[in-house]
């Protein structure tokens, strides 16, 4: 809403959240199916998370008595899944399709 | 074993935090190359999709007739039309939502391998305007920033620690993972169904005259 050119293009947004007769959005473009698919892999993995800590997690032994050299490698593949997934800047936008 | 002087230096060190922390970003370093090089072969293996026509507008056209803009030149412009008409080859390098960084990194690359006879640029009244997005949508530019020097100089214009960023090989292909799977499907090349690079929109517009600015004006 905040990208949306005009009062009444916002409140034709809101109209179209609230539409029910049409179809899932997932968009047409390309880049509007690229916001939605990381869209959909970060609340994926939210709501793993969120349920593992809810049901599962009584700490993590493996991770805790996993040695240095280790817990290395996982920081490295963490910081590298940051620099592929991320988002830094408004490079990913949603382009307006209503 | 133990009185090993080698191993005593490395048992010494690897309670140091500056120690762990290096062999922390060797791992990165090391990761960040085997993963940055396998996503820009499958990058750069793409077959449709906005990415590919990118990379085919700044890698590989020789079309007499280019046309740049954003999605209006994107949806309107057929190459095939104005190759019957004008008899000359037609590339359309139109992108959605690009403005004029993109166009003008796309005709300097274009530039750099051969002359274009005619280009025509689409351009909107946003064009005009200095907006943020502009310069954050540089990013789509940031695949061929190593090996097309041309466009560095607008590809920086993004922030002024791109160059740092861009040691990274991962970075350049940030969120880029839909394209690439879409990209290399055959799924892809039907769905968008692209004709040298023009992209059209196969709806209905309903009531499609009182949508037209030019008709409601009139009225």
């Amino acid at each position: 809403l905040i990208r949306s050119g005009s009062v009444a293009e916002a409140f034709k947004i809101i109209g179209k959240i609230f539409a029910f007769r049409s179809n899932i959005f997932f968009g047409d473009t390309s880049e509007v199916m690229n916001s939605m698919f990381h869209s959909v892999i970060a609340v994926f993995m939210l709501l793993i998370a969120d349920i593992t800590k809810e049901y599962f997690y009584e700490g993590n032994p493996v991770f805790e008595k996993a040695g240095w050299i280790a817990k290395s490698v996982f920081y490295a593949m963490l910081i590298t899944v940051i620099i592929f997934f991320g988002v830094f800047d408004g490079g990913q936008f949603i382009y307006f399709q209503y | 074993m133990q009185n090993d002087p080698v191993h005593n230096i490395f048992n010494r060190l690897k309670s140091h935090l500056l120690f762990k922390l290096a062999v922390a970003l060797v791992f990165l370093i090391c990761l960040d190359f085997l993963f940055g090089s396998t996503i820009k072969n499958f990058y750069f293996r793409q077959t449709s999709g906005p990415e590919f026509v990118t990379t085919y507008s700044i890698e590989k056209t020789k079309a007499d007739f280019l046309i740049l803009g954003s999605s209006r030149a994107d949806h309107h412009y057929h190459p095939g039309v104005i190759e019957d008409k004008l008899k000359i080859s037609c590339h359309n390098a139109g992108r959605d939502g690009f403005d004029i960084f993109y166009h003008y990194a796309i005709l300097k690359a274009s530039l750099s391998r051969y002359k274009p006879e005619i280009v025509i640029l689409d351009l909107n009244t946003e064009d005009f305007r200095k907006l943020k997005d502009s310069y954050d949508r540089l990013s789509a530019l940031l695949p061929y920033y190593k090996d097309h020097p041309e466009i560095r100089e607008i590809v920086d214009l993004k922030s002024r620690i791109e160059r740092i960023k861009m040691l990274s090989r991962i970075y350049p292909f940030n969120s880029t993972l839909s394209y690439i799977i879409l990209g290399n499907t055959e799924y892809n090349r039907k769905r968008r169904n692209e004709i040298n690079g023009y992209v059209p929109f196969k709806k209905y517009i309903k009531n499609a005259r009182d949508q037209d600015p030019v008709y409601r004006n009139r009225k």
